[in-house]
């Protein structure tokens, strides 16, 4: 029973996970000029994502298509690293050591991948790597001081938010990478952990799209303004 | 068989698991919002402070600038002004008397002349500074008096209604804010606005008075022009000496409106 439910919900959530992604990057093109920086990195890392569900899909008919998640944990880690730089700002720790943070950090994934975990197999110290190097971003930011006045912008509101979904999606999924180390031998726990990875996963990109809808929401209402004080 | 506990049972430990580490990202959020709280309320303390201190020095200033306009108004009048009289008859007397030469008739012609300018100079710089008919006649003959002046000059249409008599007008403070309030207001219209119509209406009712100032102009961005101006920024802290209400209202071509409400303390 057990597999045939796994195997359901695999075919469910990958084309949901598919579509979800085409309409959030459809609305953040069609509004990609009024974007902010920060959310074209968004916009960014969302389009990566649809062509590695896209690429997973179509490899998972021919067998393994866990190449991919290699893939995806380098460009996960990039487009992250590049959202993060451009929120945190030019005072950030990480706007001054970009370079050799990301590369360092680039270097392990590949050697991860070269002599540990080869790209056949699952990258789960990649991945948790990357995981943590992406919860202490987003901690970062949650703790980073804001004036009031950004405070209150709805693409501000719209990136805590983001930044919210972000902390529990991948504390989340730590785990889940974290506690695959032990079962790694048995294929059934592995293929359940993995579906509860990607349960978070949509249900990840459903929020992201939701806030994505906020901000071009108001960027649509805000066309035209009258001011006034009192 | 077997497998399905086991499945279960892992469904459960990682379901356990997710949650209690979704858990721990909501307690960081939570402990980060209460930081960033705390820290903006520090911030906004601050700046409130930094804010009641700049408007109390503006305030400050507000009232030394009256008095030095009241102070140059009144040696204006009564010192330069009265000795160029005095230099005026003294000219005249010099030139009827028996010395006077023929051949100094067009210098004493010129020098009379130039006096006359002068003293008119002088008791219109002493009037702009502070008008005579606000302290002898009250604020509404003022404020008549300055349209007419301001239609003189056929840039713009002024109208003015009220409901004052004599013996209701406001404290003289309060009457001089009101004043200053609308000249600065009209000065604006007529600097900035390219307006054709300005609409005043003083009114008042058993409890309150209210000044209402409207120009048909080009309107601007309020909030942009209130952070850069001083001219409205005086308007807003003159109507807070005087425990006003004060609203103001532009957008671009929308025209500008202006309404102040304060205790009819009559």
């Amino acid at each position: 029973m057990w597999s045939w439910i796994i195997s359901e919900f695999e075919h469910l959530s990958a084309k949901l996970n598919i579509d979800i992604l085409f309409l959030t990057c459809a609305i953040c093109f069609y509004y990609w000029r009024r974007l902010s920086l920060a959310f074209k990195w968004l916009t960014g890392y969302l389009v990566f994502n649809l062509f590695i569900e896209i690429g997973a899909h179509l490899m998972s008919h021919d067998g393994n298509n866990l190449p991919l998640l290699h893939l995806y944990t380098l460009g996960e880690f990039w487009l992250w690293s590049f959202f993060f730089r451009t929120v945190l700002g030019k005072d950030s720790w990480l706007w001054k050591n970009f370079v050799p943070f990301t590369v360092a950090v680039t270097c392990l994934v590949v050697a991860n991948s070269l002599f540990l975990q080869p790209i056949w197999g699952f990258n789960s110290h990649a991945k948790t790597l990357v995981q943590l190097v992406i919860i202490v971003y987003a901690l970062v930011f949650a703790f980073h001081y804001t004036e009031y006045q950004l405070r209150q912008s709805t693409s501000y509101k719209s990136l805590r938010f983001v930044n919210a979904l972000i902390l529990m999606y991948y504390c989340s999924t730590l785990f889940i990478f974290m506690s695959s180390g032990f079962w790694k031998a048995d294929d059934l726990a592995t293929e359940i952990l993995v579906d509860i990875n990607r349960w978070l996963n949509t249900l990840f990109l459903v929020l992201v799209l939701f806030s994505i809808w906020k901000v071009t929401r108001f960027l649509h209402n805000s066309s035209s303004s009258q001011v006034s004080v009192s | 068989m077997e497998s399905n506990a086991f499945s279960s049972q892992l469904l459960l430990f990682s379901g356990i698991g997710v949650l209690i580490m979704m858990a721990l990202g909501l307690l960081a959020l939570m402990l980060s919002n209460r930081v960033q709280k705390r820290l903006l309320k520090e911030q906004m303390d601050k700046q409130a402070l930094e804010l009641s201190h700049q408007e109390e020095l503006l305030i400050h200033n507000i009232k030394i600038q009256e008095e030095e306009r009241q102070r140059i108004a009144a040696q204006l009048h009564d010192d330069i002004g009265s000795k160029l009289g005095v230099l005026h008859l003294t000219l005249h007397r010099l030139r009827k008397s028996d010395h006077a030469s023929e051949q100094f008739a067009e210098v004493f012609e010129e020098i009379s002349g130039l006096i006359g300018n002068t003293l008119e100079t002088t008791r219109r710089i002493s009037h702009e500074l502070l008008p005579p008919t606000l302290e002898g006649f009250g604020l509404v003959e003022a404020i008549n008096e300055f349209c007419d002046t301001v239609r003189r000059t056929g840039a713009v249409e002024v109208s003015f209604e009220h409901n004052f008599s004599k013996s209701d007008l406001p404290e003289s403070d309060t009457e001089l804010h009101l004043f200053r309030i609308l000249q600065e207001l009209l000065n604006n219209t007529l600097k900035y606005a390219a307006a054709r119509n300005v609409m005043i209406s003083l009114m008042q009712d058993e409890a309150t008075i209210k000044l209402s100032y409207s120009d048909d102009g080009s309107g601007f961005d309020l909030e942009n022009t209130i952070s850069r101006g001083l001219g409205l920024r005086n308007i807003i802290n003159r109507a807070r000496m005087i425990g006003g209400e004060l609203q103001l209202s532009s957008a671009p071509n929308m025209g500008f409106q202006a309404k102040l409400v304060l205790a009819n303390k009559a």
